[in-house]
């Protein structure tokens, strides 16, 4: 049984169908990449896995707790479990590094200042940050943000993190290093990663199986090489970048 | 033609269906959002430093503006009365009838109006902000409650400062009018006091108070509700803004009307 299954998942928003029965299972302990093209609805999706939005239909089941049941209190419980690195980081403006990072410590434990604050020091160097513990996030740089990120989302020492589109809006190099951090962040702490992204070369080097999300459904979960040598049509446009195809521009 | 088919597409009934019924989803919306401001205000954990950080930005910061208000508006009031009563010769009322104006009406009425200019239209742009950046996404994935974390502090702070701003606003606006009417215009100050002491009753001032309390809750409320429901952006952040200050104005004015007349009624 995988860790978490998602069946038959339907959600419309104003009569309008975004997801259309998704299947997908997330192994513990490996990473799952959701690829997709822009407004498909991976975030939808991830959203509901998280608990933000309910389903209209279908079902999504961690652990053996079914999230579509459960009720606030329960959902706040299991939320605890995920630690979620947003696109463009969402780190509190009006709080510093050290604030944002210690947050949910603050909220959730009754840890000491003090030991919160070597939290928040262990959990920044394991992204590679030193030293920026009393800045604001407006004076860091995007790859900085997506860092600070990442340690606030593993401040909790989380079983899931979820990772909405960790490289979008970064140079190459900034964003191969974010690849690396994520790798080297999931093996270290043998995390079940869930990342959403359209980037296909980010998504072979980081994914153990990457899941193709087109009009709401899910049309092949493989390995990187799975995918590589998909004969999909869709999979086949998808990674070779062409315009032709079935998956319309939308 | 097209004219023609514009008024009918106007006129439409379907049109109007549509338009009251966007309204009354938002109106229950607000309610039901409201009602969960009030029960979670009870609940722990209590964020008093949140609650003072707000209180300090609501209250303490907007006493300069309130102090600036509450004097010019007083002064403007002597003159007005000034020139009216001196018609039929009652200028020793023109403090009673300031006073009694500025606290029962004015004093409330524009404390809060500026407070909304403020501190309403900083919530709605901060809570928009927060909303269309996913912070408020992000609070919830951290699992914390943002109505309890954001809504709950800002409207709190509301409804507790406004009424200490409104007697700042009443004692300047007294004092604006005693410096113009006395020193200025000649009405004799011993008239002047008497006339407040003798037709000003305590139930003006608490009348005036009780209805800032209430205005504080609504401009809070309205100025977090557009803020934390934002879409589309700074575009979307902009609109919120620029509605909450708006509904938050004419909710206290046309809500300035029905109170008073409760207030008679009682």
């Amino acid at each position: 049984m995988a860790f978490i299954e998602v069946r038959g998942l339907h959600k419309a928003f104003g009569g309008k169908p975004v997801l259309r029965g998704v299947d997908l299972d997330i192994e513990r302990g490996r990473t799952t990449v959701i690829l997709g093209q822009s407004g498909c609805g991976k975030s939808v999706l991830i959203k509901h896995i998280i608990g933000l939005l309910r389903p209209d239909r279908g079902s999504i089941v961690m652990d053996g707790v079914d999230l579509v049941k459960a009720d606030e209190r329960r959902l706040t419980e299991v939320r605890k479990r995920f630690g979620m690195l947003f696109q463009f980081a969402a780190l509190f403006d009006s709080l510093t590094v050290a604030e944002n990072v210690g947050f949910a410590l603050r909220e959730h434990t009754t840890l000491s200042d003090g030991e919160i604050h070597r939290i928040v020091i262990t959990k920044l160097a394991q992204v590679g940050l030193r030293g920026v513990e009393d800045r604001y996030p407006a004076e860091l740089s995007g790859g900085m943000r997506k860092r600070v990120g990442l340690a606030r989302a593993l401040a909790m020492d989380p079983d899931v993190v979820i990772f909405d589109e960790p490289t979008s809006g970064l140079d190459p190099v900034t964003s191969a290093n974010i690849d690396q951090l994520i790798l080297s962040v999931q093996k270290e702490l043998g995390l079940t990663a869930i990342v959403i992204s359209h980037d296909v070369a980010s998504s072979y080097s980081i994914g153990d199986s990457i899941a193709l999300l087109h009009e709401g459904r899910i049309v092949e979960v493989e390995t990187p090489d799975g995918i590589r040598s998909s004969s999909n049509p869709i999979v086949r446009q998808f990674v070779e970048r062409r315009v032709e195809g079935p998956i319309q521009i939308v | 033609m097209a004219v023609e088919k514009s008024w009918m597409e106007v006129l439409a009934p379907e049109k109007w269906a549509e338009f009251f019924g966007r309204r009354l989803t938002t109106l229950g919306d607000f309610t039901l959002m409201m009602a969960r401001v009030v029960r979670l205000t009870f609940r722990r954990p209590f964020r008093t430093q949140l609650l003072f950080q707000q209180m300090e930005f609501i209250g303490v910061k907007s006493w300069f503006i309130i102090l600036l208000t509450g004097t010019f508006t007083g002064m403007v009031f002597a003159l007005q009365t000034y020139r009216g009563f001196a018609k039929f010769g009652s200028q020793a009322l023109v403090g009673a009838i300031s006073v009694m104006a500025i606290t029962r009406e004015l004093g409330p009425v524009l404390t809060s109006l500026m407070v909304t200019a403020r501190a309403g239209s900083a919530m709605a742009a901060e809570l928009g902000t927060m909303r269309v950046t996913e912070q408020v996404d992000a609070l919830h994935t951290m699992a914390v409650d943002p109505v309890h974390y954001l809504l709950v502090p800002r409207i709190v702070a509301a409804t507790l400062m406004l009424p200490f701003l409104t007697i700042l606003f009443d004692f300047v606006g007294t004092l604006g009018c005693y410096f113009v009417a006395v020193p200025l215009l000649g009405v004799d100050p011993g008239d002047f006091t008497g006339r407040i002491l003798e037709l000003i009753k305590i139930g003006d001032v608490l009348q005036g108070l009780f209805k800032s309390t209430v205005f504080g809750f609504l401009l809070a409320s309205i100025g977090c509700y557009r803020g934390f429901t934002a879409d589309g952006g700074a575009k979307g952040v902009g609109e919120a803004t620029v509605q909450g200050v708006v509904f938050a104005c004419i909710t206290i004015l046309v809500g300035d009307y029905f109170l008073t007349a409760l207030l008679f009624a009682a």
